[in-house]
Formats: structure tokens, C-alpha cells, sequence
């Protein structure tokens, strides 16, 4: 029967087997035939990505070549894509799909034809797809390499390489929110974050003016990661990760580098999202522990370098206005009950840092109640 | 929908550009390319595709460019602007040969308006893009200049390097960085066809670019030494014509490794740039001006140093010939490399090697008058200077090496040979003297070559100079010390003019450099006329002011002596002061200026220096054709030359210069008639009226030395009183009454006198003398009809025979002129001396010795016959009476035995001589006129006469016998010796057959001057038939005549 399906998508020429083969992998998976498992891959391989050369059956023993699409092979692809992901349908079969294609077996080929067709799909404003690529991110981790990759491809995309910026960056949290929120999570983490660079990075003012945009225009953005995900029945939902904490250590560590006003702007409307949070009354994991003490030790970081260059950091201006931001975030997400984690080693954490006034304040009020 | 609208477009497009990838018409319509442009504004993921797809639109460009449809049928180059040319197919076609261009002006805009990150992309695409073009299109291997201009003719090829240039303005230097990689990748990847497209946009990072090919290149001849490095070398020779200072700049920091290598790779630093070289000129010629700039003395150390490192690469050391060849491709610095090699040339012996080959080749290349760059370089300003310093240096090597390679140039600009010889001629070679060699090789110009220029205009050229600085007086001050160019460039020519004489010049055709400085004589006449005419200006100027000062020092005497000196016995007051010392003194102190007394010797130098080349080129020689005006001009610059001499300081300097006035004279004198008048009339106008001071001559006085108002004067006075026979004789009159008489200055006996007349009578002699005819007379006869008009004052009566005594009264004033004009300027007597032992030639003279005698006559006649006088032997009465006697004498126009009168004329009272005059001389010569028919001219040409044949008959000899027997206890000797003993002989001689001995024996009884004149007659074989005569007449007076005899 597969080989009778192979060959009449043989027949086809290139765009439209994929689509077929998409519609065949749909109900592969709805079936879920767990002996289809290989031939799911097969069939994504040869007649989606055009991997395998059309030959291979015809001559066994034949080496495996790769074959590599060209550009408009390519995108012939991608709208085929496209064109699969837009047509209504079942969320949840949609997302399997994705995560089948995409969701290992990522060679560069395919990596980069996913942030193709991302940054075409934003581009075109195409929600499904987007919804799709959203629970692709939270499955994959955000901070994983291949979602980084794609997020920096857009970037690139639509910050770098653009004139002004899009609309439909800007409609983004509209058409996917959760994407938005996830790409957020991965675009924190390429920024002023010196683990990763070894220096602090600034982000692209076109990208910063977005994000404060859309924080500040959807307040909720934040937390829409935390959505359920539509996944096929017996999948695991991945742990869902805030961009809140990311964005926190931008606004944080700005007066390092930068003295732009957006960021002031950043952290209200981020201060406003905290106090949100608290006010919804429930016990939710907005803030980790973890990610606030990257903070602080990306802070202690800048303060060596102070020292090493003879500079007392409690004379520093900008080190003080990080602590004033610092200081504020932490009481406030305190107070809202928003970090979770072991608060005293925090605490501690913190009293290790060069003394700040309204810092110690903070800490020493909070210790009381620990 | 606008989204949807996008997504369809898209398809739309990847479906064209999908299905019909060959189809140009469809792939290059304007909406297709409006889409692709919009996708990268709105579609951002499609950038890749939208490039690609701008990648077939160039594709598709250079395709229609280099297919033969777009090939112009006429020329048969590329139809560039379809638009204007081609025919109808190919017009249908101009839109898709166009399309890039679109695509080409929004990249562009995205360039300069849009974000930085567009810069690198575009740039990296096009790079690429160019690279697998050219490499795909191009058909044949071209330079690299064709290459730019083949490609750049295409519109997309042109668009993409346009791009590539506009994207590097906008990179960061981490960017330029990249980009620069990229572009070197390509070039490793197609060497051959990415050359061009590297050496075009390396103009944006010069140095870099540079740099990087040059690292590119050594790694390459590192791995094989054997590698060919055409593109290299290409792309930096190309680069060279816009980015010399950035090449130069790569070398430097390249040779800097290489001096003083580090890594292994250093070593062959060196060596590859040597390599290199041999690519391009344009590579050479940089490299050369970085060497140049670095060199010193430790730096070939290091060389020398460092040298065998290099020498293990095989290829360096089989390089030396092609090094040969090298400095003739220089454009500049390669005299200087040459001159550079050849200082250090004693020391080692491949410098010596080097210059050897590279000359000879020069020399090849000179010889068969084709042209090389090093010609250029050596025919430049600098470099002509450096040439001229090292042609000075005490490097025999530089030296030579300079010199030659003058003359290789001067074969081609001539002009260039001509200043050489100029600048070298006016330098000092006094503490080098090898430079003279230099000159000298110079001048003998380069063999081998036709048209070579000839010496004569560099000759032409100082002398020139010369004249102006000479002329403008001090227009560049000279230091102390130094000689000026006009006394080197003259020491140099006498020296060369000497050496070429004795034959010692084995460079120089004979008669080459004195037949060139005699075409020049003009102009060195022209020196000579300025250089003497200043001397003269300053002698005449000293004088005055000498005579001016013994003047004033007269008049302040004047009134205090006792007794008036006579004025024609200065000498009779013996207390007279000695002013002239003195005189000197402040002489020297008012003039005492150092600078201008330097200036002075200098300048008196110099003519010496003149006349000393003038002389040994033979300037004025027969075999020289001059003009007239120029022949006249040397004469009179010869004899005023003569006259400054006279005015040297000690006795040996002025016989130095007398002695090179009389070779110069005698040259031009004997070789044109019109030059030995000239300079005769020259000679004696001199000694009587404008130089006379050097010779003894009375000082002038000035009119109001008496102070003598107007009306009191003696001519105007005259006017009043006009009655009596002598009443328009104002020279009767011996003054006004009242002031005492004129101030007579003492000017005798001076040293010098005796020796300057001999001095000036050896001038007058040369000038007269000629070599070929030793007996011809006709210099002496212009002498003595010059004298008469010089000094007889009247234009009547100026005839041979001698009238009654009587008519000496209508002459009387004439005759006293001419007498005082013997006074005045003594020489005359000397001149007399001369031309009397010139037989016939006092003849001519007749009218001053009338006037002599005449006066002599009247004024022993005049003595006071009451009151005895003895007379004094000094008296000048007696001794111009004695000296006219003697010159009778002398002159043969009296018979013995009247020929000793002289010698006895003293012991005679006043009346007595009177009496003598009239009776034995004065009526003798009126009888037998002093005419050159008297005189015989023998076999040899020679004039004389045989007195003994014509004894003076007894009328004219019976007066002074009957006066000498009345005195005969203190006259005895000589009347044996006149009378007696002639008498005694004449009768033997009537015996015997008259014969030249006998003459000789007869003469010789007849007393000295008598003697002298028949020994000429015995000895006519001897050259020089001026015997000369030494009389000794008592004391102090001057001699008649001075005569070495040699």
C-alpha cells in the first residue's frame, strides 16, 4: 500500500506531492499507527523536503544521496506549506504536523526553511501557521538552539534588513500571540546577556521599540505563553516559560550600556504586568529564582569590571539606576507573589551585591517576612 | 486582500522564474522586476530567491553582451547603448540587456538610504555574483586594463562593480574586512578572470588590497618558487597608476620584515619582490623609490648582512641578469641607484659587476638611439644636478659612472651635454684635481654615436654666463676665498688647452677644443674687453689720484723752497721730498677696502688667465678666420692688456705679463696687417697719452694748478699785446709774473722706469717683428710715421730733408712742442732707440730729430756767453743733444767719424756745441737727406749703409777736428780713435777689396754704436737682426735704448 502511495506521488511533480503527502501524513497521524512512525519520516524526507534522490528505490544499495532543494524549490515548498497550514482545520492535528516536520531531525536545510516560512507566515499574517510555530517554540524549549535560530532570523528579517518597521510585526500579539510570546522568551535571551556573547549586546532599537509596544498595547502578552497547548492526544506538553523574566533583565541591565528612554517605558509597562499578575490572585510561576539570580550575577560581573577599573560601583550612576530598577521589580514581584523559587537564597543573593540604599530596604523588609 | 495578494504574487513569481528559467523576454519584464523589488520590503524571507533571481537578470545582461547577436556588424565591438545603436532585432532586445539596471538603482538607494546591514550582503552577492560571471564569460585571456574596459563597456557588469563600490563606502571596518576575504577568495578561485575585478575595486581599501596580494604572492612563491605571478603583479601594476603611496607603503612594511626577518617566511621577502619586479616597470619603479628613500650606509650593511639568506632561493640567484636590465626600466631614481652602486663599487665586487653590465647595456641601447626609461630619468632636472655633484666627487667610480652616464644622455639631449660642460668647466679643481677628469672626458664626448653635439656651444654657454657676471658687477657675492667661475671656468680651459697642446689628451681629436674655443672667441673677447677695460678704468683712477695728491704736496712746497726748481731740471734740487712713498701709503689706505683690492688681484687674474688661454689656442693666428671688428678689438684689449701689466706689483709678475702681451701681439701682429697697426697706433698712443704714467711721463698738469684767473692768462694776454714779430708766440713766455714758476715734479729717476721701457720697447718690438721676413722693416717704418704724427704737432713741414738753418725760425714753435713732448714722455727716446737699429727707418722720423736739433741749437746758441756756466753732464740740454747725437748715430745717418760726437759732445763749451750742431750735423743732413734712398739693401733684405764708402767730406769734419786739436791734451784718445786710426784704415781698405770684415775691423775703430750696426752687417744670419746695444751713458739718465741681447 505505501509503495502504491509513494508511486503516485512520484507522479506528481514537486510542490504537489508535498501537499499530498501532507494530507497522507495527516491521516497517518490521526490513525496514530505507531508502526507508521518510519514511514512518516520517509515520506517527510522524500517528498516534502525532496531529500532523498527519486531513485533510491529504483537502485538499493545505491548511496544515500542528499539531495539539496534550490532556493525556489524551496519556496515552492513553503507555499505549498502555506497553503496546507491555511486551510481549516483541526488545531491540534495542525501542530502535530508541524512538530512531526520540524520538530526533529532538524538539519540546516530544514532550519532554515523553517524560519522561512515563519518569517513568511508573519509576513502574511497567516494565524494558524503561527499558532502552529508557537507550540513548535514551547515544545522545542525557546531557549533551544533551533527556536533562537529562528528567532534571530527574524529579527534579522524584519528589524535588520527593514527600512521601517512592518505592520505585520506590530499585529504580531494580535495574529499569534502565543508566538509572539515565545519568540519574546528567545529574543530576551539573544540580548544583554553576556553568557552567551561574553559581552553585553544591546538589543536593535527597531526591535526594543516593538517589544515596548507590544507590552505595553497587550499587557497580557506576557502570560499568553501560558496557554494550553493543542497537542495530539498522548503528547506531553512542554513547561511554559515567560518572557517576562527575560525582559526584566533588559530593562535591568539597560543603564549598563544604553540610556534610552524606551527602556524606562519597558520597565513600567513590565511593573504593570507584575502587578496584574498579582492582582489575578493565583499562584503562578511568572518569575524563577533562577532567572533573577542571572540577573545578579550579570551584575556582579559588571561590578568586577568597575572594581578592576578602579570605580567604586556605589558611585557608579548607572550601576545605582540598575539597582533602583532591580530593587523596584523585586518588591513588587514580592509582593505579587510572583517568583518562585527558594526566596532567602535570593535574598542572599542580593545582600552579596556592593550595598544599595532602596535595595537593602527591600531586602531587609522581606526578610522579615521569611 | 493585501496578504493574500502577497502570497499570490509570490507564487506567481517563483512560478515564472521556476518554469520558464530561459525565457529572458518573460524573466526581464518590469512588473516581474517591480515584484522581486517589493518582496524585499514587504516579504523579507524571499531575499535569497529575489537575489538569486537578480543574479539570472545579470546573467542575462552579460550573456546579450558578449553573444554575437549584440555584436556591431560595422566594428565589431559590443553594442554598448543599445538604445542609441544596433539594428532592430538587436533594439528589441535592449530591454533585457537594460533590466539590471532597475534592479541595479534600487539595490543602490537601499544602499545608501537603507539600514547598514544591506551593505555586506549586497556586497558579498555582487562579489560573487562578478566572480562566476567573468569567470563564466570570459573567452580569452586579456590584460588587465582590457579586461576593465571590456567588462565595464557591459551595463550589468558595470552595475554590479557600481554596487560593490557604493556598498564599500558605507562598510565597517570589520565588514571591509570580510569583504575583502571574500574578494581575495574569489581571486584564489579564478585567478585568471578575477584579476581585473580586484585591481578595479581595490582602489576602495588600496592599502589593503595591496597588502593582501602581496601576502597572496609570497605565499605562492614560497611553495614554488616557479610559480607564475602574472595576476599578481597584474593587479598591483594596475593598482600602481592610482595607488602608488599605498604600494610603496605595502613595500616598505614588506621590505622591513624582509631587512630583518623574523619568521621563515621573511626570507624570501626579498627575493619575491625582486621577482615581482620583473613583472611590471610600474612595480620596479616603486619598489625603487622605497629603496631609495630607505637607503643609507647601514642599510647596505644589512644587506650585505642579510644577503645570503636570500641566495638560498634558487630563483634569486640565478636573477642577476634580469637585475641588469632593471635600472634601464626605471623612470626616475635610477641615476641615483646607479650612482648609489657606485659608491660602494670599490668595496664589493658585485656592485662593480652590476654597474658594469647596466652601463654597457645603456650603452647599447644609446648607440643604436633607441629610447629607454632611464633616459628619461637621467635627462631630468634633479637628476642632471645629482649627476653634476658626483661628476665632483673624489670616487673615481661615482665619478666616472656620472660622467658616463651624461654623455649617454647628452647624445640624445644635446642641451643636456652642453650645461654639463658649462658647470663643470666654471668649478675649482684646485683640491681635486682628478675632477679635471671628468671634464676632460666630458669633452671628449661618446664614441659610437652620430650627431654627437659638439663642445662648442657648452663652451659658448659658460662663457656667456661669464660675460653677465662680469659685467653686472657682483650679482652674487662670492665667499672668501673661493675663486670665482670666471677665474676656475679660464684655469680650466688653459689647463685643458695645455694638456691638449702637448698631445696628452688620448680622448680628444687634435685641434678639437682650441678650433671650438676660437669659435667662442668672441665671446671670450668680450670677457677679456670687460675684465681688462675695468683694469684699465681702476689704473687710470689710481693715477690721477697719485698725481693729484704729488700735486698737492708740490703746491704746499712750492712757496717754502729757496730756489726755484727749473723745470727742466727736476732733478737739480736734491732736497726735494720724497712724496711717492707716502703717496703710496695713503693711496693704499684710501683704497684700502679689502674686498675691492681682492676683487682687484682677482680680476687681474683672471686677464692673466685670458691671455694664457688666448695664447695657447693661438687666438688671432692666420689659420683662424676672424672679422675685422673682432681682430681691432683684440688688438686693443691686447695692448691694454699689455699697459695693466706694466701696472703689476713686483718686477717678475710684470715680465710674466709682458711676456704673454708679446706672444699675443706678436701672433696677431704678424699674422694681419691691420692688427699690427692697430695695435702699434695702440702701443704708442698709450705710452704718450694715456698710459703714460707707467712709463715715466711727466704728470699733466691740471689747467688751474697755478690758480690763474681767467684774464690773467697768458694766451689772453698775448691777445692784447699783438705787436712784434713774436707776438702770437706764447711759448716764449715762461709764465706770469707774480706766481712764480709752474711746479715742476720730480719724476726722475724712477726704478721702474728703465725696466718698463724695456718692457714696452719688447712690446713694440713683437708687434713689429715678423717671423718670416726677420729683415722686413714695415712694422718699424709704421712706428716711426705714427711717431711723427703723434708728436709733430703741424701738418706742414713734415717732410724728410732738413732746410737752411735759418727757416728753423718759421718752425721754431712747432720744433719746441716737440721737443717738450720728448720731455714729457721719455719713452720717446727709447722708441727712437728702437726703430734706429731698424734701418731705414729713422728716416721717417726726420722732422722730430729736425726739431731736435733745431732746438738743441737755438738754446746752446742762447747761453749766456758773459756769464760762464759750466755745464752740467746732467744738464738736459747736453743730454738730449748727447741722445740725439747718439741716435744719428745709431741710425746711420751721419758718417763716422761724427758717430762718436757723442761721447765727446760734453768737453765742449756751450758755444762750441752750437757751433758743432750747426756746422757738422745740421748741414751734413741738409746736404744728404735722411731718405731711405741712402741705405742699400743687400741680399738678405737688410737696409745699411757702408759710411765708410761715403766718409763725411772734409766741410762737414774740419770744424769739429780744428775744435777736438784745440783740446787735444783732454781729447787725445778719441781724436787717435776718430781721425787717425779711421784715416789709417781707409787707406788700407782702398788697398784691399772692400769686404764685411773690413767694414767690421773699420767699424770697429769708429766706436761702439758704429760697431754695432757693422756686426748686424757681418752677422746677417743671425734671426733677431735687433742687436741690441746697452750705451752706457753716465749715471742716471734713462738709456736710449734697452735691449737684452738674448
Amino acid at each position: 500500500m505505501s509503495s502504491d502511495f509513494k508511486l503516485s506521488l512520484r507522479k506528481l511533480g514537486h510542490p504537489m506531492c508535498a501537499l499530498e503527502a501532507l494530507t497522507r501524513l495527516e491521516s497517518i497521524i490521526v490513525s496514530r499507527n505507531k508502526q507508521n512512525a518510519g514511514m512518516q519520516m520517509q515520506i517527510i524526507s522524500e517528498f516534502i523536503f525532496l531529500e532523498r534522490g527519486k531513485d533510491v528505490d529504483g537502485h538499493k544499495g545505491h548511496s544515500q544521496s542528499i539531495n539539496q532543494m534550490n532556493s525556489f524549490q524551496e519556496f515552492q515548498l513553503l507555499l505549498a506549506l502555506i497553503d496546507y497550514f491555511s486551510r481549516p482545520g483541526r488545531d491540534a492535528t495542525r501542530n502535530a504536523i508541524f512538530l512531526s516536520l520540524f520538530g526533529s531531525h532538524l538539519t540546516p536545510q530544514r532550519s532554515k526553511l523553517l524560519s522561512r516560512l515563519i518569517s513568511t507566515a508573519i509576513s502574511g499574517s497567516i494565524a494558524p501557521l503561527l499558532s502552529s510555530a508557537g507550540t513548535w517554540m514551547q515544545q522545542v524549549g525557546c531557549k533551544t538552539s533551533p527556536s533562537l535560530e529562528v528567532a534571530q532570523n527574524i529579527v534579522s528579517d524584519f528589524i535588520l534588513f527593514s527600512r521601517k518597521t512592518s505592520d505585520q510585526l506590530k499585529q504580531l500579539p494580535m495574529v499569534g500571540p502565543h508566538f509572539a510570546a515565545n519568540f519574546m522568551v528567545a529574543v530576551t535571551d539573544l540580548y544583554l546577556n553576556d553568557q552567551r556573547t561574553g559581552v553585553l549586546t544591546a538589543p536593535p532599537d527597531a526591535l526594543l521599540d516593538a517589544i515596548t509596544e507590544w507590552t505595553t498595547e497587550n499587557p497580557a502578552l506576557c502570560q499568553a505563553s501560558q496557554q494550553t497547548l493543542l497537542l495530539p492526544a498522548g503528547a506531553i506538553a512542554m513547561p511554559f516559560t515567560t518572557p517576562l523574566s527575560g525582559l526584566l533583565r533588559w530593562t535591568i541591565l539597560a543603564p549598563l550600556i544604553s540610556n534610552r528612554a524606551t527602556y524606562s517605558h519597558l520597565h513600567l509597562s513590565l511593573l504593570q504586568t507584575l502587578l496584574q499578575v498579582g492582582c489575578n490572585g493565583e499562584q503562578t510561576t511568572v518569575l524563577e529564582t533562577q532567572d533573577l539570580m542571572q540577573i545578579v550575577t550579570l551584575l556582579q560581573n559588571h561590578c568586577i569590571r568597575l572594581s578592576e577599573a578602579k570605580i567604586m560601583p556605589q558611585d557608579d550612576a548607572s550601576y545605582k539606576k540598575c539597582m533602583e530598577r532591580f530593587a523596584q521589580a523585586l518588591q513588587i514581584a514580592i509582593t505579587s507573589n510572583c517568583i518562585f523559587g527558594n526566596h532567602l537564597q535570593l535574598l542572599r543573593a542580593l545582600e552579596g551585591l556592593p550595598p544599595h540604599l532602596l535595595m537593602n530596604i527591600v531586602i531587609l523588609s522581606n526578610k522579615k517576612i521569611y | 486582500m493585501l496578504r493574500q495578494n502577497l502570497l499570490d504574487q509570490l507564487h506567481h513569481f517563483i512560478t515564472t522564474v521556476t518554469t520558464t528559467p530561459s525565457n529572458a523576454q518573460v524573466l526581464t519584464q518590469p512588473s516581474l522586476i517591480k515584484v522581486a523589488l517589493n518582496f524585499l520590503d514587504e516579504l523579507p524571507a524571499t531575499r535569497e530567491i529575489v537575489f538569486d533571481y537578480f543574479g539570472i537578470l545579470a546573467e542575462i545582461g552579460v550573456q546579450l553582451y558578449v553573444s554575437p547577436e549584440m555584436v556591431d556588424g560595422k566594428t565589431g565591438l559590443p553594442v554598448s547603448q543599445v538604445k542609441q545603436g544596433g539594428n532592430r532585432q538587436q533594439q528589441l532586445r535592449a530591454q533585457e540587456y537594460e533590466a539590471f539596471n532597475m534592479v541595479k538603482t534600487s539595490l543602490q538607494n537601499l544602499i545608501w538610504k537603507g539600514p547598514a546591514a544591506w551593505s555586506p550582503l549586497i556586497a558579498n552577492w555582487s562579489l560573487e555574483l562578478v566572480a562566476k560571471l567573468s569567470d563564466k564569460y570570459t573567452q580569452r585571456r586579456m590584460t588587465i586594463t582590457a579586461s576593465c574596459n571590456y567588462w565595464l563597456e557591459c551595463s550589468a557588469m558595470h552595475g554590479l562593480l557600481t554596487l560593490i563600490n557604493s556598498c564599500f563606502r558605507k562598510l565597517s571596518n570589520t565588514e571591509a574586512e570580510t569583504c575583502v576575504e571574500t574578494m581575495l577568495n574569489a581571486f584564489r578561485r579564478y585567478p585568471m578572470t578575477f584579476d581585473w575585478i580586484v585591481a578595479r575595486l581595490g582602489g576602495c581599501f588600496p592599502y589593503k588590497i595591496i597588502m593582501q596580494i602581496l601576502q597572496c604572492g609570497i605565499k605562492r612563491f614560497v611553495d614554488d618558487f616557479r610559480c607564475h605571478l602574472d595576476s599578481e603583479a597584474g593587479i598591483l601594476d594596475y593598482m600602481t597608476s592610482c595607488h602608488e603611496q599605498q604600494l610603496r607603503a605595502a613595500f616598505r612594511e614588506m621590505l622591513k620584515d624582509g631587512l630583518s626577518p623574523k619568521k621563515p617566511l621573511d626570507t624570501a621577502v626579498v627575493p619575491f619582490l625582486m621577482i615581482t619586479t620583473n613583472y611590471s616597470d610600474a612595480i620596479l619603479q616603486s619598489l625603487v623609490n622605497v629603496f631609495v628613500e630607505l637607503y643609507t650606509d647601514d642599510l647596505c650593511d644589512v644587506i650585505v648582512q642579510r644577503s645570503p639568506l636570500w641566495l638560498n632561493n634558487k630563483m634569486f640567484a640565478d636573477m642577476q641578469p634580469t637585475l641588469n636590465n632593471a635600472v634601464l626600466r626605471l623612470n626616475q631614481h635610477g641615476a641615483t641607484l646607479l650612482i648609489t652602486v657606485a659608491k660602494i663599487a670599490e668595496k664589493y665586487v658585485w656592485c662593480q659587476d652590476f654597474l658594469d653590465n647596466s652601463m654597457q647595456e645603456l650603452e647599447q641601447w644609446v648607440i643604436k638611439s633607441r629610447n629607454t626609461p632611464l633616459l628619461a630619468d637621467l635627462a631630468y632636472e634633479q637628476t642632471k644636478y645629482m649627476l653634476w655633484k658626483s661628476c665632483l666627487s673624489t670616487n673615481i667610480m661615482e665619478q666616472q659612472t656620472a660622467v658616463r652616464l651624461l654623455l649617454f644622455v647628452s647624445s640624445q639631449h644635446p642641451h643636456i651635454y652642453y650645461q654639463t660642460i658649462s658647470q663643470l668647466l666654471r668649478k675649482s679643481y684646485a683640491e681635486n684635481p682628478n675632477g679635471i677628469g671628468a671634464l676632460m672626458r666630458m669633452l671628449s664626448g661618446q664614441g659610437g654615436v652620430v650627431n654627437f653635439p659638439s663642445i662648442t656651444q657648452g663652451f659658448k654657454m659658460v662663457l656667456e654666463d661669464i660675460t653677465l657676471q662680469e659685467q653686472v658687477e657682483n650679482r652674487l657675492p662670492i665667499p672668501p676665498g673661493a675663486t670665482s667661475d670666471a677665474y676656475n671656468t679660464f684655469y680650466n680651459l688653459k689647463m685643458l688647452a695645455s694638456i691638449q697642446n702637448k698631445n696628452n689628451f688620448p680622448h680628444i681629436k687634435p685641434q678639437h677644443l682650441s678650433q671650438a674655443l676660437n669659435e667662442c672667441l668672441p665671446k671670450i673677447i668680450q670677457i677679456f674687453d670687460c675684465t681688462v677695460n675695468k683694469l684699465v678704468l681702476l689704473m687710470d683712477r689710481d693715477a690721477a689720484m697719485r698725481t693729484a695728491a704729488k700735486f698737492k704736496e708740490q703746491q704746499a712746497n712750492n712757496n717754502n723752497l729757496e730756489t726755484m726748481p727749473d723745470m727742466y731740471n727736476g732733478n737739480g734740487d736734491s732736497k726735494r721730498p720724497k712724496v711717492e712713498p707716502s703717496d703710496e701709503e695713503t693711496m693704499s689706505e684710501s683704497n684700502s677696502n679689502g674686498s675691492t683690492e681682492d676683487c682687484d688681484a682677482a680680476r687681474m687674474n683672471l686677464a692673466h688667465l685670458i691671455v694664457d688661454v688666448l695664447n695657447t689656442i693661438e687666438a688671432g693666428a692666420r689659420k683662424n678666420i676672424m672679422h675685422t671688428p673682432l681682430v681691432l678689438k683684440l688688438a686693443v684689449l691686447s695692448v691694454k692688456y699689455f699697459f695693466v701689466g706694466l701696472n703689476e706689483k713686483n718686477a717678475i709678475q710684470r715680465a710674466a705679463a709682458a711676456h704673454r702681451a708679446n706672444t699675443l701681439l706678436q701672433r696677431q701682429c704678424s699674422a694681419r696687417k691691420i692688427a699690427r697697426t692697430a695695435c702699434l697706433r695702440e702701443l704708442l698712443e698709450g705710452a704718450l697719452f694715456y698710459h703714460g704714467h707707467l712709463l715715466g711721463q711727466l704728470e699733466e698738469y691740471e689747467l688751474d694748478e697755478l690758480q690763474i684767473p681767467e684774464h690773467e692768462l697768458l694766451i689772453l694776454q698775448n691777445l692784447h699785446t699783438s705787436s712784434g714779430a713774436n707776438s702770437n708766440r706764447s711759448v716764449l713766455h715762461s709764465g706770469v709774473i707774480g706766481r712764480g714758476l709752474r711746479p715742476v715734479l720730480l719724476n726722475r729717476p724712477q726704478s721702474c722706469d728703465a725696466e718698463k721701457q724695456s718692457l714696452y720697447l719688447k712690446a713694440l718690438h713683437a708687434c713689429c717683428a715678423d717671423l718670416e721676413k726677420p729683415n722686413n722693416v714695415d712694422g718699424y717704418t709704421t712706428v716711426s710715421l705714427m711717431l711723427v704724427e703723434l708728436v709733430s704737432t703741424d701738418v706742414m713741414y713734415n717732410g724728410l730733408p732738413f732746410p737752411d738753418e735759418d727757416f728753423t725760425k718759421v718752425t721754431m714753435e712747432r720744433d719746441m712742442q716737440i721737443r717738450r713732448a720728448f720731455i714729457t714722455s721719455p719713452v720717446l727716446w727709447a722708441v727712437l732707440g728702437l726703430i734706429s737699429t731698424h734701418r731705414p727707418t729713422l728716416c721717417y722720423c726726420s722732422v722730430l730729430l729736425r726739431a731736435l736739433c733745431a732746438t738743441c741749437l737755438h738754446h746752446w746758441r742762447g747761453k749766456n756767453v758773459n756769464k760762464f756756466q759750466p755745464t752740467d753732464p746732467n744738464d738736459e740740454l747736453m743730454l738730449c743733444t748727447k741722445k740725439l747725437l747718439q741716435l744719428l748715430a745709431m741710425g746711420q745717418l751721419i758718417p763716422p767719424p761724427l758717430t762718436s760726437l757723442h761721447m765727446i759732445i760734453e768737453h765742449f763749451e756751450s758755444q762750441e756745441i752750437a757751433l758743432l750742431l750747426r756746422e757738422c750735423i745740421w748741414n751734413y743732413l741738409k746736404d744728404h737727406v735722411p731718405s731711405p734712398a741712402l741705405f742699400h739693401v743687400d741680399s738678405n733684405g737688410l737696409h745699411w749703409r757702408n759710411l765708410n764708402q761715403s766718409r763725411a767730406p772734409p766741410q762737414y769734419v774740419d770744424t769739429l777736428r780744428n775744435l777736438m786739436q784745440k783740446k787735444l791734451s783732454k781729447l787725445g784718445q778719441h781724436y787717435y780713435q776718430m781721425f787717425i786710426m779711421s784715416e789709417l784704415h781707409a787707406s788700407s781698405v782702398t788697398t784691399t777689396a772692400i769686404s764685411p770684415t773690413a767694414a767690421e775691423t773699420a767699424a770697429g775703430a769708429a766706436g761702439a754704436v758704429a760697431a754695432v750696426g757693422s756686426t748686424e752687417v757681418a752677422t746677417t744670419a743671425v734671426e733677431e737682426p735687433a742687436a741690441a746695444t746697452t750705451t752706457k751713458v753716465e749715471t742716471t739718465t734713462s738709456p736710449i735704448v734697452v735691449m737684452e741681447i738674448d
